[in-house]
């Protein structure tokens, strides 16, 4: 009897602790929903990257004006100040893509593809009959590619791009700025050959253009020339900002 | 028996006690133990949001030294072209030069166009219709261009000769600097040209439009920000 009942009180002793044990997990876990987390540190970091960059860039602009002044102010001639601001001039003249560059880079060529009568019995896809032609915005894909693996100037076919420039389908030629240009295509980049290349693959510019029966045939030069913008441009609307904006 | 029943009452309630002691106990360790690991995560965000701003506000001062060295620069510049008349010559092929290099602050007269993720996007089967593409940045860019834009900036990036405009899930990256949408187009012309290139009947204002939200405000005056950064990159 007395050993029966001690059993029952043991038993029931665990029983009511586990009871409480669940209890409690239960009506926290209910009450107190995990945190989640506000922002991630992977976006700021990203941000603060952005702005070490900008910082490094302002820097970097600073001390060119900074010698640039210096300059000025240590001429002692009339004579060297001009020719000052004469090298100052085609330095910008340059960047605005006006002088002709050179420089290693590469050179694409964009050309009809080529099917031999053994080739088409591989696995090779078929040519789309009739396909597509080139049009405007598959240059510009391209062009974009370029200039965002580096690429520090640009032609087709003899023409530079510069930041005004417009390819556009006029018609059934496509038009760069006042120029038409027929196909084939040539482009010019100029940078880093190897970085240009594998960039092209990775986008598969090569794949791309297949699917209207062109072939791209890139190869690298040590020495490239990348020919002057030659369009005329008028200044009308835009004037130099003299005071400190808001932005 | 009554006195039996009565300590197996009192048991109960004890062990009971007891057992939500031990739960509350064990919880509270480990709330402790995220507590100060989501402290831990907050310091760090704090501590980088710091840094971001004070990074933010060196980037403003430095803004501001440039431009001040860059007025210098200019009043130098206009004291020589003011005592000879060569260097007047010289100095409004510069200031020409600058403005379309893109490494000066310019404004005029112009148009805002504002490119947004339609709002159906979200109910629509076919999302990648209804949201913003960088071709379709690309399009607005080059009809402003072929419209005879002077300068263009997008979401703050001065286009320059060599600027390319990336899309990455939901942002742009322009010049490399990564921004989110909406992406704004801003460009220096003649308004009246530049919005009549858009509105052309099927052109890019008619295309888009089915599909994105897309804004286009003319403006008296736009002001686009200098490119920064151009004496890092190498023109060989």
């Amino acid at each position: 009897m007395l050993q029966k009942s001690r059993k029952i009180t043991f038993i029931l002793a665990i029983i009511s602790a586990i009871i409480g044990v669940m209890l409690t997990v239960q009506l926290r876990s209910s009450l107190d929903p995990v945190h989640k987390e506000s922002r991630s540190i992977a976006e700021l970091r990203a941000s603060l990257q952005k702005e070490l960059e900008k910082h490094k860039n302002l820097l970097a602009d600073i001390s060119k004006y900074n010698q640039l002044y210096y300059q000025y102010e240590t001429s002692l001639s009339e004579d060297e100040s001009l020719s000052v601001m004469r090298e100052e001039l085609a330095r910008n003249r340059k960047m605005g893509g006006m002088v002709a560059v050179e420089g290693p880079g590469i050179v694409l060529n964009i050309v009809d593809q080529v099917y031999d009568e053994h080739m088409m019995d591989e696995h090779v896809p078929p040519p789309v009959i009739g396909g597509y032609t080139i049009d405007d915005e598959d240059l510009r894909w391209l062009v974009n590619i370029l200039f965002a693996n580096g690429a520090q100037a640009v032609s087709v076919n003899g023409h530079r791009l510069i930041s005004t420039t417009a390819i556009r389908n006029v018609g059934d030629v496509i038009q760069i700025d006042t120029r038409t240009v027929q196909p084939p295509y040539e482009m010019k980049a100029l940078g880093e050959p190897e970085v240009l290349l594998s960039a092209l693959k990775l986008e598969g510019v090569e794949e791309y253009f297949q699917l209207s029966n062109k072939h791209v045939i890139a190869e690298k030069q040590d020495n490239l020339m990348i020919p002057a913008n030659t369009e005329e441009r008028y200044i009308r609307f835009m004037k130099t900002v003299k005071e400190k904006g808001d932005s | 028996m009554n006195r039996r029943n009565k300590f197996h009452v009192y048991l109960t309630i004890v062990t009971f006690c007891t057992g939500f002691l031990v739960a509350t106990s064990i919880e509270t360790t480990k709330l402790m133990r995220k507590e100060r690991m989501n402290d831990q995560l907050f310091q760090q965000e704090t501590q980088l949001n710091e840094r971001i701003l004070s990074e933010k506000e060196q980037n403003r001062h430095l803004e501001n030294q440039l431009l001040d060295l860059q007025r210098q620069v200019g009043k130098v510049e206009e004291a020589m072209a003011n005592r000879k008349e060569e260097a007047a010559q010289i100095l409004s092929q510069l200031d020409a030069a600058r403005m379309q290099a893109g490494v000066v602050a310019v404004e005029g007269p112009g148009i805002v166009v504002t490119m947004q993720d339609s709002q159906h996007a979200a109910s629509s089967p076919d999302i990648t219709n209804y949201i913003v593409h960088e071709h379709d940045v690309r399009l607005v860019v080059n009809e402003l261009r072929l419209a005879g834009a002077e300068a263009i900036s997008i979401n703050g990036q001065r286009l320059v000769s060599n600027s390319s405009i990336r899309c990455i899930g939901p942002t742009i990256i322009v010049n490399g600097v990564k921004s989110a949408a909406p992406f704004v187009v801003s460009a220096i012309g003649d308004p009246a040209t530049l919005e009549g290139a858009l509105n052309l009947p099927g052109g890019v204002l008619q295309t888009l439009q089915d599909f994105v939200q897309i804004d286009v405000a003319k403006q008296s005056s736009v002001q686009l920000p200098a490119f920064v950064g151009d004496a890092k990159s190498k023109h060989s």
